[in-house]
């Protein structure tokens, strides 16, 4: 999970010019520096505690995230200590399931649909997440591996921020512009769908 | 690290340009301020045995939040990245150098991530027994409609609210007092601004938005964000009868008797321009009678080097107009 974590830091920091691009259509622009601010606080936290791993290593990365502030800051706290509680309820030896890995995607989802009153539709990340708990729980369905479960994720997290430059945002700073927020992707989804992406990859492909 | 950027800034690292800014902050200042923690600006001298009073937000809108930290107005100023809010625990930070065993009030602009950032440290301070009150100033007209009001973003209205609701504290008012003065502030208070050209987040390599050279765009917000109208650069007489114009329409039975009149500068616009609106301004609220009795003007609350200005009215009665007139002293605001 480390180098998956770690490969999703590097995502983000390339992609930093284009999240604060969209950012920038409908909100303030910081998107792009907040979530390369976040991937260097991640990345301190995977150098200060090397052996850390599991349900442990998602409680320090949520207050990492966290501790960004924003908008997204709070969004990721909060899912990523969902996870990280899903993670302790179903604790068991061994490496994590498809099974597990939806449960705790579908918890990270309700997280932020509780925090922030968005659902899928509202051009929110949810966007992306909700497209991503889909595929996790057919392929969990469909007896997928997890390099083949989290490849399906990624691919429809990135298809619904495709899918999101489409709708007009019902909740967050963007909301004020109404249709004016149509054309581009939200930030936050494209984020994500970045983030699932490397996952994905760095599962598949370890360096 | 290089900077990939279209403007030119007097910056090192972007990602450190944050705490730079405060190191120089409180070393220029420190007769008033000090750091209580990263990111976490308070007074000198902490005041006792009043309800504390806690302002914040986003970086790169200097002099706020950290200018209204002194004698009168705030006890902590929580920081954040630009244009971000602070995380919880740093607006925790600022409760608890602002706590004097008397209930804490916050004040932010109406944003998502301000809403959910302070909201956590109110919880968090809450399960420590700390009172805690938030006002999240909504003065932006072009944001949201009148029925919305509790839409609306913050823009310098935040300046406005902030001065009475510190005066009201300095002056020992109960945390319930100081609440009514926060709410009755927000309610009086109306602006609406209008950019002339873009900021740049640091380290972002862009510019927030792009507006041809000789386009204006008029209610947009003190990030940026779109406004409610691009069109052609106007003489000031006219582009301030649009502001003016939105925030009198917007009054409704507020449109009356005494008024305070803040222009606030964006960043990049010269003090001359400012005048000359201030000067417009006034006409039209007085065309449309009523008096401006209190007159701010300068910059209070910037969006990095966004050239524009925004119009700020706020209704008085003998209240406000004390609160507005009770000493203080900030680095930004000292009666």
């Amino acid at each position: 999970m480390r180098d998956c974590v770690l490969a999703a830091t590097k995502a983000v920091e390339a992609s930093r010019d284009e999240l604060s691009r969209l950012d920038a259509a409908a909100g303030d622009g910081d998107h792009g520096v907040t979530m390369a601010l976040a991937a260097r606080a991640v990345r301190k936290t995977l150098d200060d505690a090397p052996d850390l791993g599991g349900e442990p290593l998602v409680t320090r990365l949520a207050l990492a995230m966290g501790s960004v502030g924003g908008a997204i800051g709070p969004i990721y706290a909060t899912s990523l200590l969902a996870v990280a509680a899903r993670m302790r309820s179903v604790a068991r030896a061994g490496a994590p399931s498809v099974e597990d890995m939806a449960g705790c995607a579908a918890a990270a989802e309700s997280a932020i649909a509780a925090l922030g009153g968005a659902k899928p539709g509202d051009k929110t990340i949810l966007d992306a997440l909700h497209p991503a708990v889909k595929a996790l729980q057919q392929a969990n369905d469909a007896g997928a591996d997890i390099a083949d479960a989290l490849t399906a994720a990624a691919s429809a997290a990135s298809e619904g921020a495709a899918k999101s430059a489409e709708m007009v945002a019902a909740v967050g700073r963007a909301s004020r512009l109404g249709e004016r927020s149509r054309g581009l992707a939200d930030p936050g989804a494209s984020s994500l769908a970045l983030i699932l992406e490397a996952f994905a990859q760095a599962y598949r492909d370890p360096a | 690290m290089a900077t990939t950027t279209g403007y030119k800034k007097l910056i090192n690292d972007p990602f450190e340009a944050v705490d730079e800014a405060l190191e120089g902050f409180v070393g220029a200042h420190a007769e008033l301020v000090a750091l209580a923690e990263p990111r976490v600006v308070a007074r000198r001298r902490p005041a006792q045995n009043k309800v504390g009073v806690v302002v914040g937000g986003g970086s790169g809108h200097e002099p706020a939040f950290v200018g209204y930290v002194g004698l009168g107005i705030a006890d902590a100023a929580a920081c954040g990245n630009i244009f971000a809010s602070p995380p919880p625990n740093v607006v925790l930070g600022a409760i608890h150098a602002a706590n004097h065993g008397r209930g804490v009030i916050m004040g932010y602009g109406n944003y998502a991530g301000d809403v959910m950032n302070f909201g956590l440290a109110a919880q968090l301070a809450a399960a420590e027994g700390i009172d805690v009150r938030e006002i999240r100033v909504s003065d932006d007209v072009a944001s949201a409609p009148a029925s919305e009001k509790a839409k609306r973003r913050g823009i310098a209205g935040d300046i406005v609210v902030f001065k009475c609701v510190g005066a009201a504290a300095e002056q020992g008012m109960s945390l319930a007092d100081v609440e009514r003065i926060a709410i009755k502030s927000n309610e009086a208070t109306r602006s609406m601004g209008v950019a002339l050209s873009p900021c740049e987040v640091p380290g972002a390599g862009r510019p927030t938005f792009e507006l041809p050279p000789d386009q204006i765009e008029i209610g947009m917000g003190v990030h940026g964000e779109p406004g409610i109208k691009r069109g052609p650069l106007q003489p000031a007489d006219e582009v301030v009868a649009e502001l003016v114009g939105a925030i009198v329409e917007d009054m409704g039975d507020d449109r009356r008797g005494d008024v305070a009149l803040l222009v606030n500068g964006l960043g990049a616009t010269a003090y001359l321009d400012q005048y000359i609106v201030y000067r417009a301004a006034r006409r039209g609220l007085e065309s449309s009678g009523m008096r401006v009795v209190r007159s701010y003007v300068g910059e209070y609350i910037t969006s990095l080097e966004m050239a524009g200005v925004s119009v700020t009215v706020t209704t008085l009665d003998d209240e406000l107009t004390s609160l507005l007139d009770a000493p203080s002293a900030t680095v930004r605001f000292t009666v």
